[in-house]
C-alpha cells in the first residue's frame, strides 16, 4: 500500500502546460523466431486421472484453504512406472460427523491410472509431502505434511501404516513442503519439514489484514480476502534425524534450523557448494529465505543474505513458494530458482562459487512472471536437448482476486521457459514459450504444487499440476523432435536405496550436464526419482560419474541413447528397458 | 501566501462574512497553502467552502482529490477527480490523477483507458508507460515513454524508466544510453545510478557496480536498496567482512522500512489513529525522512489537538529540527491543557531549554524549576537549572542544583563538569580534580574535562598530570579550534619532563 500511494503521489500531476505528443500506437505481440519442439497436452481424464482438489473454501476463508495442495509422481508399487498421489484439503469447520476428502492414490496401470485404496487415504488438512524408503526395505514410504498432525505412513507392501506418532514426527505444526536428505551422511534419510504459519481458525477474520494489502491498495473499503502471512507468527522448522528402527529424533535445535522467523513453503536440498555434505534452502513467505550450509558436524550455518539468496534483487523479502536447484547454463555449479507472488518477478540466482547473482531478468524469467502468481516449478529438459529448461505453476491465493485488482485473476496460465543457451555462463537467457507449447500450457487453472516425472515412459518428461479446488492436471510431453534421451535410475547402497542426493555428471560430446537426484522439489511436491536426461542429437551417453552419498565416485558408460539404465552402487550398471 | 496571511484570508472567510463569486480561487489557493504546510483539516475545509460557493467548479474537486490522495483516502479521491473531470472535461490534470488513484485501487485496465484517453498530455505519457509495464506489456512501455520523450523536453523519470525497462529485458546496451543520458541531466539523480550499478552488476563488472552503489549511498545514504546493492557487490568481489557490515546496515534500515510498511496499512484503516502517526513519525525519523516524521506529528496533532503525547514528541523534533518558535507554542499548548499531568515536566524542558538557548536565563530557570518539582530525578533538569543559575550568578543555588543532578544520577558527566567549575573558580582545587575525574569516569568522550582537569593539576603543581591531560586534549579535541590552540599554549608552557 505504501509503495502504492507512494508512486501515485509522485505521479499527481501538477501543471498542464506540457508539449503535446503522439499517441502510441499499439503493437503486436512479439514474433517468437524458433518454434518450440515441446507440445504440452492435458489428458488427466483421458488416462484416469480425474480427481478434484477440495480446498474447503468457506465464507470465513481459512488461510490453510488457500496454500494448497501438492501431490506426487511416484513408484510406490516398485513397478517400474509412476504412480500419482494426490493431496487433498478438508473443511475447516466441518462437523465430526461429516465426510471428510482424503488424498488419492492412483495406480498407473501402463499409461492408465486406477484409484487404489493402500491405506493412503489420509483425511488430514494436506499441504505437501516426501517419499522415500526411508527404513530401506525397498519400497517408498511417504511422509505427508497437514494443517494439523503430520503423518509417516509405511510402505508394507499391499498396504501402508501410518507410524507417524510412533516414530516421533507427528508434528502439529502447520508443515509444508518437505524433503528426505542425508544430512549427516550417516547412510539412511533423514527429514526436513517446512512449517508455515502460527494460524488459529478460531481467530479467522478478526481484524486481519487481507492477503494483498502490502502491495495493492484497495481503497477505503477492503473486500475480505484469505489473511496476509504478516498477521501470524511464523514456525520453526523441523530437522528429524532418522535413528533406524528407533525412529527420528528432533535435531531442529541442535543443527541450529529452528528459526521463528521464517514462515516456510518451499525447501529443496542439494551440496550447492560441492563440498560433499547436502545443503538446506527455504523459500519463506514475506521474509528473508534461509540458506542452511552444512558445517559437516550435524549442524547448519544459515548464509542466505551474504549469499544473495535471501532476497530479491533490491533487498527486497519475497513471497517465496516454490523452488528448485538446477545448472542452467551448464558451468558445473547449481543455480536457484524461487518463485514469488504476483508483481515481484521469480527469482533466479545463478551460482558463482560460493555467491549468487541475481539473474532474474538477465536471463528473462523476470518480466514474464511479474504478473503472475507463481507457486510450483521445476528445472526440466522437456525438450530433451541437453539443457535445463523450466516450469512454474501459476495462480492466485485470493479467489476474489477481482474485486482488488483487474489486471490478474484467481486461474493463470503456466508458465513454460526454454533455455535458448548463450556464449557465456552469466549469458544464457530463457524464453517464454508458454503460448506455443501445446494445448496443456492454455490451461488457466489455480495451480499450486508441480512434479515431473516420465509417467508414459517414453523418455522425456511429464508435468503433474495440482490446482486448489480444482481437477489435477497431467501435461503429457508430446514433444515434436528426434531428441535422444536417456533415463537414469539409482541403486544405492548403505540405507539410502534410491541414491537420494547423489550428483551425476554426464558428458555426451561436447555437452557436459550435472544433476543431483532429489525428489523433493517445487511446492509441497514430489516428482519422480530417476533422471531424465536429454542428449540432443548424440546418439549415445559417453560417460556418467556418479559421486554417491556415502562419497563414493563411480564412473559408468558409454551408454547407447534412448534407453532407461540403472546404476548401482558398487555393482555396476542394469540396462533395462527399451523404448516404446 | 504566507502563514498569517491565510489564516486571515480563512479566518475572514469561516466567520460569516459575505464571500464574492471570486472567492472561490482565493479559497482554492488557501487551501492550496494550507495543504503545503500540512495543515489538511484547514485546507479541506477551505475546499468545501469554496465548493459550497460554486460546487460546479473543477479546480476545488481537483483540490479535494489532491488532498485526498496525499492522504491515502482513495475512494474520496477518486469521487473529487471524477467531479473535476464532469465539470470540466478538459481538465487533463485531473484526467491523470484520476486514473493514478484508479490504478491505486487496483483498477489498472481502467487507469490506463483514461490515461489513453490523453495522447497529446505528456505527463499522462510518463505514467501511461508504467502502468504498461506493470501489465507486462512491455513493448507498448517502450513505445509510450519514447513518445513521451519525443513530445517533451528532456525528462529524467522517463530516461530513467526506459532505463530499468531494457535492463529488465537484458538490452544492456540502450540501458546504458539512457542512464548516462538521465545522469547528464541531474548526475546527483540517485535511482539512476543505482540502476547503472545494477547494470554493471548484471554484467559481472563488480568493481565497476561497487562504485556506482558506493556512489549512490553518497548521494543518499537512507535509499535501503542501494546498502543491498553495495553488499552484493562486495560479496561477488569476495569481499565477504565488508558485506556482512552492508547486509547489517541495509537490514537495521529494512527493519524500519517494513515498520513503516506495517503501520502505512493499519492507517489505511484507521487514517486519525495517533499511536500509529506517532510509530510512523519514530520510524522515519530513524531514517532521517524529516518530513515524513512531520507530516505525521502534524496530522496526529490535526487528529487531536491537545494530545499531550503528540505535543511532547512534536515539540521535542522541532527543537532538534532548530524550529524553536514552534516548538514553544506547542509547549505552551500542552502546559495549559494538561496542568497536572507530570509529563509536562518535558514540555517545560523544552521550555527552559529554548530560554537558555537564548540566554533568556531567568525564564529559563522559571522552566526548570518547573521541571525539577515535578520530576526531582531529573539529572539533567538539575544541571540546566545549575547552568542557568549560574549564568545568573546564583553561585550557591547553582552548587545545590549541580550536587542535586550529581545525586539524581551520577553519570551524568556535565553535571560533574560543571561542579568542578564552580569548585575551581572557588579555587577548592581538590574537590574541582575529584569532580573532574568523575565527570571523566562517568564519561571518557567527554574530552573538555581533561582540558579543566589540566588547569587543575597545574594549579596543583603536578605538571606531568597536566601535561598528560593537556595532551589527550589535544588528540582527542574535535570543537572549537580556540581551545586546541590554548590547550597547545599551556602545554608548551609546561616545564619539560
Amino acid at each position: 500500500m505504501y509503495a502504492a500511494i507512494l508512486l501515485g503521489l509522485l505521479l499527481l500531476a501538477c501543471s498542464s502546460n506540457e508539449k503535446s505528443a503522439a499517441p502510441p500506437s499499439p503493437s503486436a505481440a512479439q514474433p517468437e523466431t524458433v518454434a518450440p519442439s515441446i507440445h504440452f497436452v492435458e489428458v488427466a481424464a483421458t488416462v484416469g486421472l480425474s480427481w478434484r482438489h477440495e480446498n474447503g473454501l468457506s465464507d470465513k476463508r481459512h488461510f490453510p484453504e488457500t496454500m494448497g495442495g501438492g501431490g506426487a509422481f511416484l513408484d510406490y508399487d516398485s513397478d517400474g512406472d509412476l504412480d500419482v498421489y494426490a493431496i487433498n484439503g478438508a473443511f475447516i469447520d466441518a462437523s465430526p460427523q461429516a465426510p471428510r476428502p482424503v488424498n488419492a492414490l492412483y495406480r498407473n496401470d501402463s499409461g492408465r491410472f486406477a484409484l487404489v485404496d493402500a491405506g493412503l487415504g489420509h483425511p488430514g488438512l494436506g499441504m505437501g509431502l516426501a517419499a522415500a524408503d526411508y527404513d530401506a526395505d525397498g519400497d517408498l514410504d511417504i511422509y505427508l505434511t497437514n494443517f494439523g498432525a503430520n503423518a509417516l505412513y509405511r510402505n508394507d507392501g499391499e498396504h501402508f501404516s501410518e507410524i507417524g506418532e510412533s516414530t516421533g514426527v507427528a508434528d502439529a505444526r502447520w508443515g509444508t513442503s518437505c524433503a528426505f536428505a542425508d544430512y549427516d551422511r550417516d547412510g539412511d534419510l533423514d527429514l526436513y519439514v517446512a512449517n508455515y504459519v502460527e494460524y488459529d481458525p478460531s481467530e479467522a477474520n478478526a481484524d486481519q489484514l487481507p492477503y494483498m494489502a502490502a502491495s495493492q491498495s484497495y481503497g477505503d473499503e477492503i473486500p475480505p480476502g484469505y489473511p496476509h502471512p504478516d498477521n501470524f507468527r511464523g514456525q520453526a522448522d523441523l530437522l528429524f534425524r532418522n535413528d533406524g528402527d528407533a525412529g527420528f529424533s528432533d535435531v531442529s535445535q541442535l543443527s541450529g534450523i529452528a528459526d521463528e522467523g521464517g514462515k516456510g513453503l518451499g525447501v529443496v536440498v542439494a551440496d550447492y557448494d560441492d563440498d560433499g555434505w547436502p545443503d538446506i534452502y527455504v523459500a519463506n513467505d514475506a521474509v528473508r529465505n534461509f540458506l542452511y550450509h552444512n558445517k559437516q558436524n550435524g549442524s547448519f550455518a544459515e548464509r542466505a543474505a551474504i549469499a544473495g539468496v535471501a532476497y530479491g534483487q533490491d533487498g527486497q523479502m519475497e513471497a517465496g513458494m516454490g523452488v528448485d536447484w538446477g545448472d542452467y547454463n551448464g558451468d558445473g555449479v547449481f543455480d536457484l530458482t524461487v518463485t514469488n507472488f504476483q508483481a515481484e518477478p521469480n527469482s533466479l540466482y545463478r551460482g558463482e562459487e560460493g555467491f549468487f547473482a541475481n539473474a532474474t531478468f538477465a536471463a528473462n524469467i523476470g518480466l514474464p512472471s511479474l504478473p503472475l502468481l507463481g507457486f510450483g516449478t521445476q528445472f526440466f529438459d522437456p525438450d530433451l536437448d541437453g539443457d535445463l529448461d523450466l516450469f512454474v505453476a501459476n495462480g492466485h491465493v485470493l479467489d476474489n482476486v477481482l474485486e482488488i485488482d483487474q489486471s490478474t485473476n484467481y486461474g493463470q496460465r503456466n508458465l513454460l521457459f526454454r533455455n535458448d543457451g548463450g556464449l557465456r555462463p552469466e549469458q544464457v537467457r530463457f524464453t517464454d514459450i508458454s503460448a506455443l507449447a501445446g494445448p496443456g500450457l492454455q490451461l488457466a487453472r489455480v495451480s499450486r504444487g508441480s512434479a515431473t516425472g516420465d509417467y508414459d515412459n517414453d523418455g522425456d518428461p511429464d508435468l503433474l499440476v495440482f490446482n486448489s479446488g480444482q481437477l489435477l492436471s497431467l501435461l503429457r510431453n508430446d514433444r515434436e523432435d528426434d531428441h535422444h534421451w536417456i533415463t537414469i535410475r539409482l541403486n544405492g547402497a548403505d540405507r539410502n536405496p534410491h541414491g537420494i542426493g547423489a550428483r551425476l555428471t554426464a558428458t555426451s560430446g561436447t555437452v557436459v550436464q550435472m544433476r543431483e537426484l532429489r525428489g523433493s522439489r517445487s511446492y509441497l511436491s514430489q516428482s519422480q526419482l530417476r533422471i531424465c536426461l536429454g542428449l540432443g542429437s548424440q546418439p549415445q551417453l559417453d560417460s556418467i560419474e556418479v559421486r554417491w552419498p556415502s562419497g563414493r565416485i563411480e564412473r559408468f558408460g558409454p551408454f547407447a541413447a534412448n534407453q532407461t539404465i540403472t546404476l548401482n552402487e558398487s555393482h555396476g550398471i542394469n540396462a533395462e528397458i527399451s523404448p516404446p | 501566501m504566507g502563514y498569517t496571511a491565510t489564516i486571515g484570508l480563512l479566518l475572514a472567510i469561516l466567520c460569516g462574512c459575505n464571500p464574492k463569486s471570486d472567492d472561490v480561487q482565493i479559497l482554492v489557493a488557501a487551501g492550496r497553502s494550507f495543504a503545503k504546510e500540512h495543515r489538511y483539516a484547514e485546507a479541506q475545509t477551505a475546499y468545501e467552502k469554496a465548493l459550497a460557493l460554486d460546487s460546479l467548479n473543477a479546480e476545488p474537486h481537483y483540490e479535494l482529490g489532491n488532498l485526498n490522495a496525499r492522504l491515502g483516502r482513495l475512494d474520496a479521491a477518486a469521487q473529487a477527480y471524477a467531479a473535476a473531470v464532469t465539470a470540466d472535461p478538459a481538465h487533463d490534470n485531473a484526467k491523470h490523477n484520476l486514473a493514478v488513484v484508479e490504478a491505486d485501487r487496483g483498477r489498472l485496465p481502467q487507469a490506463v483507458e483514461l490515461l489513453e484517453q490523453l495522447p497529446g498530455y505528456t505527463p499522462a505519457l510518463r505514467t501511461l508507460g508504467l502502468f504498461y509495464n506493470k501489465q507486462g506489456r512491455y513493448d507498448l512501455a517502450e513505445t509510450t515513454l519514447r513518445a513521451a520523450l519525443q513530445a517533451g523536453d528532456e525528462h529524467l523519470e522517463a530516461r530513467q524508466q526506459l532505463g530499468q525497462l531494457y535492463i529488465r529485458q537484458g538490452r544492456y546496451a540502450e540501458a546504458r544510453a539512457e542512464l548516462q543520458r538521465a545522469l547528464a541531466l541531474d548526475s546527483t539523480h540517485t535511482e539512476s545510478r543505482r540502476l547503472l550499478g545494477l547494470l554493471h552488476l548484471s554484467e559481472r563488472r563488480y568493481g565497476e557496480a561497487l562504485t556506482a552503489f558506493s556512489q549512490t549511498i553518497e548521494l543518499d545514504p537512507y535509499l535501503i536498496e542501494a546498502h543491498y546493492n553495495l553488499a552484493s557487490a562486495l560479496s561477488a568481489l569476495k569481499r565477504e567482512e565488508e558485506a556482512q557490515a552492508a547486509l547489517q546496515h541495509f537490514e537495521k534500515l529494512s527493519a524500519h522500512a517494513a515498520q513503516i510498511a506495517r503501520l502505512r496499512r493499519l492507517l489505511d484503516a484507521q487514517p486519525d489513529h495517533l499511536a500509529t502517526h506517532i510509530e510512523l513519525a519514530y520510524h522515519y525519523r530513524q531514517l532521517e525522512n524529516d518530513e515524513a516524521a512531520l507530516t505525521h506529528y502534524r496530522s496526529a496533532l490535526d487528529a487531536h489537538p491537545n494530545d499531550l503525547q503528540v505535543l511532547l514528541q512534536l515539540s521535542g523534533f522541532l527543537l532538534e529540527l532548530g524550529a524553536e518558535n514552534e516548538a514553544l507554542t506547542l509547549c505552551r499548548r500542552g502546559i495549559a491543557q494538561h496542568p497536572e499531568d507530570a509529563r509536562i515536566s518535558a514540555l517545560y524542558f523544552n521550555q527552559g531549554y529554548v530560554h537558555m538557548q537564548n540566554e533568556r536565563y531567568a525564564e529559563a530557570r522559571t522552566a526548570f524549576e518547573q521541571v525539577v518539582k515535578w520530576d526531582p530525578n531529573s539529572a539533567k533538569a538539575w544541571n540546566n537549572l545549575g547552568n542557568v543559575q549560574l549564568a545568573l550568578g546564583e553561585t550557591d543555588a547553582a552548587r545545590q542544583a549541580l550536587i542535586a543532578a550529581v545525586a539524581a544520577d551520577s553519570s551524568i558527566a556535565e553535571a560533574h563538569y560543571n561542579l568542578g567549575s564552580l569548585f575551581l573558580q572557588d579555587r577548592q582545587l581538590q574537590q574541582a580534580r575529584q569532580a573532574y575525574l568523575a565527570s571523566i569516569a562517568a564519561d571518557s568522550t567527554f574530552i573538555r574535562a581533561y582540558y579543566a582537569l589540566a588547569t587543575v593539576y597545574k594549579s596543583q603543581g603536578a605538571m606531568a598530570e597536566a601535561s598528560k591531560a593537556y595532551q589527550f586534549f589535544i588528540d582527542k579535541w574535535q570543537g572549537d579550534p580556540n581551545s586546541l590552540r590554548q590547550a597547545r599554549q599551556q602545554l608548551a608552557q609546561l616545564p619539560k619532563p
